[in-house]
């Protein structure tokens, strides 16, 4: 660790961060993360906006500086498709993965027979790469034979569903398929959390004759409020930086009924070769993101004061 | 806890267990299934209650491990998530530390600063760093792919460790202080031990993100040999014109196992750090 | 405190080297080897590296492929001691990302010497200026038994720069037992489905696929067979289907199959589905005449089902031609020349296509190969014919977006859009991508 380059980055956010004089020690520990993400974090970020700047294309040679790229996607009549979408996909995720996983952790803290298998289940869909869920779903969802849902509401004597053709159903299907495989994490983390509410709450609460669902409403929910805050925001976070499930399920269609703003990222960087216009993109998809962790802070603070 | 259910309680929480189970466990033992179907089968209408393979057969098994190599997959993801989930946890720990025990005002600034970071996309970042990288001599090498691993996790894991030290009593600390360590002695002989719930929940959430990371090695690796599982699962599926899905179950379930025997093993780990408040908000 | 700082630095360093330091030691070993990776004599002093489609090599899962990789790799080696090949394979359904990747690294300078190149997307290579011609190490003989659809990617400016390897194309497969005489014009397939409604005939008359790239594919060869073009190839492949008569065909393309839908031939599933799923599709008895692969016809019940070419608006024939070509990128001569060598031995020479192609169902782009044994039968009688009317899909970097486009639009179509708008603003975007890039 070079002391020379480090020092003045060190003074910079050491004022920024006003940290004492004779707390240097805080900074030097910080170094690690400050160098490692400064690297590959910050130093391509700012690429990435530099080449939003730009009509910049994968094998073209003369780059120049212009505006094209954001004219080109802010104009483009699928923009406001893409982030309806893209609202309309993370909230619903989010939303189904926290209360999925609450319902989960709920039931397995009850310690009847069989939980374990359950958790098992969740835990398996958990670690499957998003690829291969995105197979998996659409050979599920297929209205073709192999297609396990379809085929069995018609032995039920229902209507098959189109949920890869009709523009609405494959939004919802897409959604149905990224709950699946994200409520693993909500599931653990809350299931840890409800396990550290203390039970002596529940026995006073019993004593003073409060019901389960007052025992739910009165305990268990204002418990979990800070695992569930944090969990909004990270599951928020992976939401909308989700694209290679999409891509193996739909490839964003049919239309554009499933693309999203980090689809359409990929699809202007890896199919369209278009580096300026995915650049742009992907300055929406973080603007997007600290949107939403701006709005959920902002309701942290509402609640705290109220 | 003994907590006693009335019968109709019982049968709610098993309608909903039912519902959630199925919903967990079809596309699993969907892809399980198919894994053991032969090309012919492949096609054949299925519904929920006969898509098991009416004659089952390991082939697909052997093709996919003789021919696409995905033992040698899964010891090259083996390799790089434990390089990861190390590496991260080294470089995160000083600084979690110094988040759980320094005083300064702008805390909360900074793990929002370093929260950021996990806002950013692989896929924002991966042609930038190929540009790097091949200035650098680090493509087709595992020590570039573990470093942008690591880069990666290092956001979520920091907060983690930040929340673990945090529900650490400083009494250790200070008895510490008194026997004369030094931060960095009371780091390593009293908080990481004491911690070790914490790290194993870290590593799973580290394992299980990086064993299936997709567009970052699948950029930045241009050798067969070095591919990790997530990339090689894919080697088993054909042109559009084939039929592959047996085979490319069969190698998702070969790719998969590990994983979840990992999680398995590891979660009780994670149950206990988050138990004990690991996270707060 | 300085030496935590340096500990942790070491140890970060450390297990990264640790994962470094374990890859695989070149196995010191004069026989030559054939597998998924590796191709030749390990240690010989012409070290190639190819990047080929996994289901293209000795990764494929299908045996038959196996062997014919096999034993082709080994008569080769035996011939050219002095080269080895080491191969990556592109993961199946990641095209766009492999060649993505591909184009990345030439330029950054560090390509790989040759490498299967999916045949829409050689214009991106071209216009990146990464190709290397190989005229050179070809006889003239050789470069005249390709069909001539594969010049006008392979070809540019008078030099060759691919090697075509194979193909697919288009078929109508109909049911005899609902269709009588096949429909040769976009009225025939109407009257079609009017016979089959009037006779109580329950079955999706007339099926085409929307799914991805397929999309494209089943559109174009009707767009193409009214005389239009996507783009002016003697303009630096300028779009031109948003203008005059292109702009009609463009309309009545689409148009058609939103007919079709309205009119009841067709469900508007239609956009979910590609070839596996017409497939099944005709297997469970549900369709009268469908449009898919050539690869498919071994799959259907030669009782019931007849091909031939498409259907088109006024009867005038096109088709579409897919497949994969061999691009090669190495700048030295040797280099070059050996991997010219290695992909006729392997992939392109008449021999190894005659060998190669039917274990696949690939179609081949050699008029020599259809005087093979395998090749001799009526069902390649009518391939050899489809493949003198259609096209290959434009050398252009703008392709692949109007391929994407052309499906979004499939989509936006069918859930209601008008016809005229949708292509208009489909190739307003193109032709901004074209104005951005030039």
């Amino acid at each position: 660790m070079r002391k020379g380059a480090s020092g003045p980055l060190l003074i910079l956010f050491k004022d920024i961060l006003m940290i004492e004089h004779n707390k240097r020690w805080i900074l030097q520990w910080f170094l690690p993360v400050l160098i490692i993400l400064t690297l590959f974090y910050l130093f391509p970020l700012l690429d990435a906006i530099r080449l939003s700047f730009t009509n910049a294309r994968i094998g073209l040679a003369n780059v120049k500086f212009s505006l094209s790229s954001y004219e080109a996607v802010l104009t483009d009549p699928d923009l406001p498709v893409v982030l309806r979408n893209t609202v309309i996909f993370v909230i619903f995720t989010v939303f189904c993965q926290l209360t999925l996983g609450l319902l989960v952790g709920l039931l397995l803290e009850t310690h009847l027979k069989g939980m374990g298998l359950l958790k098992l289940a969740m835990i398996t869909a958990w670690v499957v790469p998003g690829v291969i869920a995105g197979i998996t779903w659409n050979l599920l969802y297929s209205s073709a034979s192999w297609g396990v849902i379809n085929n069995t509401l018609e032995l039920f004597g229902a209507e098959k569903i189109s949920f890869m053709t009709n523009p609405s159903w494959a939004l919802v299907a897409t959604i149905i398929a990224n709950v699946w495989r994200g409520t693993g994490f909500s599931g653990i983390m809350q299931y840890g959390a409800l396990r550290g509410i203390d039970p002596q709450l529940y026995e006073a609460a019993s004593i003073d004759g409060a019901g389960s669902f007052r025992r739910f409403w009165g305990i268990t929910l204002p418990m979990l409020k800070p695992m569930l805050m944090i969990n909004l925001v990270l599951i928020t976070i992976s939401t909308v930086n989700t694209y290679d499930a999409i891509w193996a399920l739909t490839k964003g269609g049919p239309g554009i009924s499933t693309t999203v703003l980090s689809l359409q990222t990929y699809k202007s960087t890896f199919l369209r070769l278009n580096l300026g216009q995915g650049a742009v993109y992907a300055v929406l998809m973080i603007l997007s993101s600290t949107i939403f962790t701006a709005i959920y802070l902002r309701m942290m603070k509402e609640e705290n004061r109220g | 806890m003994d907590r006693h259910y009335s019968p109709t309680q019982k049968v709610f929480i098993y309608i909903f267990y039912v519902i959630l189970l199925v919903f967990f466990l079809l596309p699993v033992v969907y892809i399980f299934a198919m894994s053991l179907k032969t090309e012919a089968e492949v096609l054949d209408k299925v519904h929920l209650f006969n898509f098991y393979p009416k004659r089952p057969t390991l082939e697909n098994f052997g093709r996919v491990i003789k021919n696409v190599r995905m033992d040698m997959y899964l010891a090259n993801s083996a390799k790089l998530v434990i390089t990861t989930s190390i590496g991260v946890l080294l470089a995160a720990f000083p600084s979690a530390f110094a988040l759980s025990r320094g005083n300064f005002k702008r805390k909360e600034l900074v793990m929002m600063g370093v929260l950021f970071f996990q806002m950013i996309s692989p896929i924002i970042i991966s042609i930038s760093i190929y540009w790097y990288y091949s200035k650098l001599h680090l493509l087709n090498t595992y020590s570039g792919l573990a470093l942008i691993y690591i880069a990666i996790h290092l956001p979520f894991t920091t907060f983690l460790m930040k929340g673990v030290f945090d529900a650490i009593p400083r009494d250790l600390d200070e008895a510490a202080h008194i026997d004369g360590c030094s931060r960095f002695a009371t780091l390593l002989k009293v908080i990481i031990p004491t911690a070790v719930p914490g790290i194993a929940s870290a590593t799973i959430f580290n394992s299980i993100n990086a064993w299936s990371q997709f567009i970052i090695p699948f950029f930045l690796i241009s050798d067969n040999k070095l591919y990790p599982v997530s990339v090689g699962i894919l080697q088993a599926q054909g042109s559009y014109q084939d039929v592959s899905t047996h085979y490319l179950a069969a190698a998702s379930v070969i790719g998969l196992f590990p994983a979840v025997l990992l999680v398995l093993f590891l979660q009780k780990f994670i149950i206990r750090a988050l138990t004990a408040g690991a996270v707060k908000g | 405190m300085k030496k935590f700082m340096s500990l942790i630095s070491m140890l970060l360093l450390g297990g990264v080297l640790f994962g470094a330091g374990q890859q695989d030691a070149v196995p010191v070993d004069v026989d030559p080897v054939a597998s998924a990776t590796e191709a030749g004599t390990p240690g010989a002093p012409v070290q190639l590296r190819a990047l080929i489609g996994s289901w293209n090599t000795m990764a494929s899962s299908v045996e038959s492929r196996k062997e014919y990789y096999e034993q082709a790799i080994l008569a080769w080696a035996e011939e050219h001691p002095d080269v080895y090949v080491e191969i990556e394979g592109i993961p199946g359904g990641q095209t766009a990302q492999a060649m993505t990747k591909l184009i990345t690294a030439a330029i950054a300078g560090n390509p790989h010497d040759f490498a299967n190149i999916d045949s829409q997307w050689v214009g991106n290579f071209h216009e990146a200026g990464v190709l290397s011609p190989i005229d050179d190490y070809l006889t003239q003989e050789d470069k005249d038994q390709f069909f001539d659809f594969t010049k006008i990617v392979t070809v540019r400016d008078g030099k060759q720069y691919n090697l075509w390897a194979e193909t697919g194309l288009l078929l109508y497969y109909y049911n005899t037992d609902y269709v009588k005489v096949a429909p040769r014009t976009w009225d025939d397939v109407f009257a079609l489905n009017d016979t089959l409604k009037a006779e109580g005939i329950d079955k999706d008359a007339f099926l085409t696929q929307g799914k991805g790239a397929a999309a494209a594919f089943c559109l174009l060869p009707s767009y193409w067979a009214q005389g239009a073009v996507l783009f002016d190839a003697a303009d630096n492949y300028r779009p031109v289907f948003g203008e005059g008569k292109n702009r009609d065909a463009m309309i009545n393309s689409f148009s058609f199959i939103k007919e079709l839908v309205d009119a009841g031939a067709m469900p508007s599933e239609m956009i979910g589905y590609d070839h596996n799923e017409l497939e099944a599709e005709a297997k469970a008895d549900n369709v009268a005449s469908f449009i898919a692969g050539s690869w498919k016809q071994g799959g259907l019940d030669p009782e019931k089902w007849e091909y031939t070419s498409l259907p088109s608006m006024d009867g005038s024939k096109s088709n579409i031609y897919g497949g994969w070509t061999f691009g090669f990128l190495a700048r030295d001569k040797k280099k070059l020349e050996e991997s010219v060598n290695f992909v006729n031995a392997v992939y392109t020479s008449r021999d190894a296509m005659a060998d190669r192609l039917p274990r696949h169902g690939y179609i081949p782009v050699r008029k020599d190969v259809f005087s093979a044994e395998a090749f001799k039968s009526p069902f390649y009688e009518v391939i050899y014919k489809e493949l003198e009317v259609g096209r290959a899909r434009p050398a252009t970097s703008m392709y692949p977006e109007v391929e994407s486009l052309i499906e979004e639009a499939m989509g936006k179509i069918l859930s209601g859009s008008d016809v005229a708008e949708t292509v208009d603003e489909m190739y307003s975007k193109v032709v901004r991508s074209y104005n951005a890039k030039n």
